[in-house]
């Protein structure tokens, strides 16, 4: 295994003295970056997403130094450390000690889902900007803290859902948004089915691997391998499923396409096919409908849903908007921004005092992390804000929600409440972390 | 919407409608037993027509399911799980009287008890915070004392409406120590109610360095949610 630094041991030995993160020390520092600054970054979670960004931040990005690596996984911190030279880096397998260094100025977070809300929120009390993966929450009131410690701290948070700097995507935005299509009233979205798997008996953890840190704030249960290294995004109370994963993307594309980043459904009916063996715990197939009533639109999510078959390629996953003059297939979210059948779409430009969607200067999740690196130094809103992202991720937990209550939740997007059922209140809104990881 | 799309549209609906059929018929009647024997199959998709089943049973299914908890087969386990927790949201549907809810919340408190596997234990606790009553807040706090089981525990007590769950949190932290302090601490946090927050004050000052700091940290977390403005 690749070498591992001293202050790795230290933090990976030192479980109870653990550091103290306190708003105080945020009056202390000195300031955030400026233009001509380099920005000094920690990158905490090493896997998949988590070491694509750690990859850019170091190896692209001019502006930008990373100097710090954590993950509970020593041996995913082995594997990042081989891209550094000795010493240009240090390491540890607990976040808050990264957290605790006056010399970095801002943290990306690779993270699992159910890690993002307390990480985040630690990260902006200690004073971090903060790049964290999509989803960006896994409850209601984790996303709401997340607003909140953003604003109170004055932080620049970026959640990477990437969709919002692909290159079609802003010209179909101001294409439907300038009401090419007419008025909006319903949204299908199709996705493929969710996986089935994981056999895994419960077992005693690995040396290598801190199971009571990947847990954080999950309910506890026994160490299984089956629920982390990629696995995790299969799991109801981890990852959720693919209405959080790449759902995430198509919801985030919907809620700007349509103008809703600042509200969300009134009513939510969801339907699924319950795995029949395997640890994985999301429904095979699954269907969630999101009625607006305060906008006249539906939106259905459809697993697998139905395939319009555009004219180049099969297309896994996107979504069909249909107004009152017209309808237009897209795909993607992530990837993707290839809209069908009217393909002017894709190279609309917006009438004069029309509505202009916000461009990035680089294509797809490079743009969408140049534009976090600008931001730390501008402190302009970025164009992923924790608060369009939390209100997306509503919808992938509502749905969930749904589905696991087995009957419709009406939702108050005003407030933020359930109306009329005391149970998926509770469920969804008093969910509350474990040990010290609630936020 | 064009005309090949709405055609379609109403072929899904269709097929969803079909969906819906199938699960009616679905629910016909199945004794205690019977649903047992199933969920224990070595048939998928047995246990999963029992699992879609369980939510019209009661009460008396509670201790058979949770019988299978501990079973060899991984995937019984997991069918059973599900099964426990579609009959605890049936019985808290909001068109439920209070009385099957009531019902149901009993089952799960008898459950608790240091004999029982701590898959059981976890799952019991974490329903009787979607179901359970301030009736059930003495036999949950019990488990407040105990480091595999507080979190649980207070997990429950904050879900539950009323004064009951906390003042059983705040009667707790008193003597608590370490992991169980801790949790409690930043369990207590999650209420808005000034007797949390006077608590919480309070304990900054304690003479325990990890108390001290538990508190510090968890008021900050506090009031950034009482703070919340949407």
């Amino acid at each position: 295994m690749s070498k591992i630094s001293r202050r790795h041991f230290l933090a990976a030995g030192a479980a109870a003295a653990a550091p103290l993160i306190v708003p105080s020390r945020v009056l202390g520092r000195s300031g955030n970056p400026g233009p001509n600054d380099q920005i000094t970054m920690g990158c905490i979670g090493l896997g998949g997403m988590g070491n694509s960004h750690r990859g850019w931040f170091t190896d692209v990005a001019d502006d930008c130094r990373v100097i710090a690596l954590c993950d509970v996984d020593t041996q995913r911190i082995g594997a990042a450390e081989s891209h550094y030279e000795s010493g240009e880096v240090d390491s540890y397998t607990d976040y808050r000690y990264i957290l605790d260094r006056d010399d970095i100025d801002a943290v990306m977070f690779g993270t699992p889902c159910h890690w993002h809300a307390v990480q985040t929120v630690h990260a902006c009390q200690a004073g971090k900007d903060v790049y964290v993966e999509k989803a960006a929450c896994g409850t209601i009131p984790e996303g709401q803290a997340m607003v909140n410690a953003t604003r109170k701290y004055g932080r620049i948070v970026q959640v990477g859902s990437q969709g919002r700097c692909l290159n079609r995507f802003p010209s179909i935005c101001e294409f439907i948004r300038n009401g090419e299509l007419g008025k909006i009233q319903q949204v299908d979205l199709w996705h493929y089915e969710n996986n089935v798997g994981g056999g895994s008996q419960d077992q005693p953890e690995p040396d290598h691997f801190d199971w009571d840190m990947w847990l954080g704030p999950a309910r506890w249960r026994p160490h299984n391998p089956d629920y982390y290294h990629g696995s995790w995004r299969h799991f109801l109370d981890f990852g959720g499923g693919m209405i959080f994963d790449r759902g995430t993307h198509q919801l985030n594309v919907l809620s700007w396409f349509l103008g809703l980043d600042d509200t969300g459904p009134t009513k939510i009916t969801a339907t699924g096919h319950a795995p029949e063996h395997g640890n994985y715990d999301c429904p095979t197939t699954m269907s969630v409908t999101w009625e607006f009533a305060h906008r006249d639109l539906v939106v259905h999510w459809r697993q697998p849903g139905f395939d319009p078959q555009s004219p180049d390629q099969e297309r896994p996953y996107g979504g069909i908007y249909h107004g009152t003059r017209a309808s237009l297939a897209v795909d993607g979210g992530d990837i993707g921004g290839r809209a069908w059948p009217l393909r002017e779409a894709e190279e609309y430009e917006a009438p004069a005092g029309g509505f202009q969607a916000q461009r990035t200067e680089l294509n797809g999740a490079p743009g969408n992390r140049r534009n976090f690196l600008d931001c730390v130094k501008s402190r302009e809103e970025p164009i992923m804000p924790i608060e369009a992202s939390h209100r997306i991720a509503s919808y992938s937990i509502l749905g969930n929600a749904a589905y696991r209550l087995g009957r419709p939740i009406e939702w108050d997007p005003e407030n933020e409440q359930v109306v009329g059922d005391e149970e998926a209140n509770r469920f969804l809104l008093r969910e509350s972390g474990r040990g010290p990881w609630r936020v | 919407m064009t005309k090949p799309m709405r055609v379609v549209m109403m072929a899904i609906g269709c097929g969803l409608a079909v969906f819906a059929a199938q699960s009616a018929v679905a629910d016909a009647h199945l004794s205690v037993d019977e649903l047992v024997e199933m969920l224990a199959s070595d048939d998928g998709s047995e246990r999963l027509k029992a699992r879609n089943h369980a939510a019209a049973f009661g009460p008396e299914a509670v201790g058979p399911v949770t019988a299978l908890f501990d079973h060899d087969n991984r995937n019984v386990y997991i069918a059973a799980k599900w099964s426990l927790r579609n009959m605890v949201h049936h019985s808290a549907r909001p068109e439920a009287d209070d009385a099957e809810q009531a019902a149901m919340a009993e089952a799960l408190a008898a459950l608790l008890d240091e004999d029982q596997s701590s898959r059981v234990m976890h799952e019991a606790l974490y329903l009787l915070g979607l179901c359970g009553t301030e009736d059930q807040v003495p036999a949950i706090a019990e488990w407040l004392n105990d480091s595999a089981t507080v979190d649980a525990a207070a997990a429950a007590l904050i879900r539950i409406p009323g004064d009951a769950g906390l003042e059983a949190m705040l009667d707790a932290v008193d003597g608590a120590e370490g992991d169980v302090a801790v949790s409690l601490i930043h369990a207590i946090a999650q209420e808005e109610g000034a007797a949390a927050r006077e608590r919480l004050e309070a304990l900054t000052e304690s003479d325990d360095d990890t108390i001290a700091e538990a508190a510090t940290k968890a008021l900050s977390i506090r009031d950034l949610r009482v703070d919340y403005e949407g």
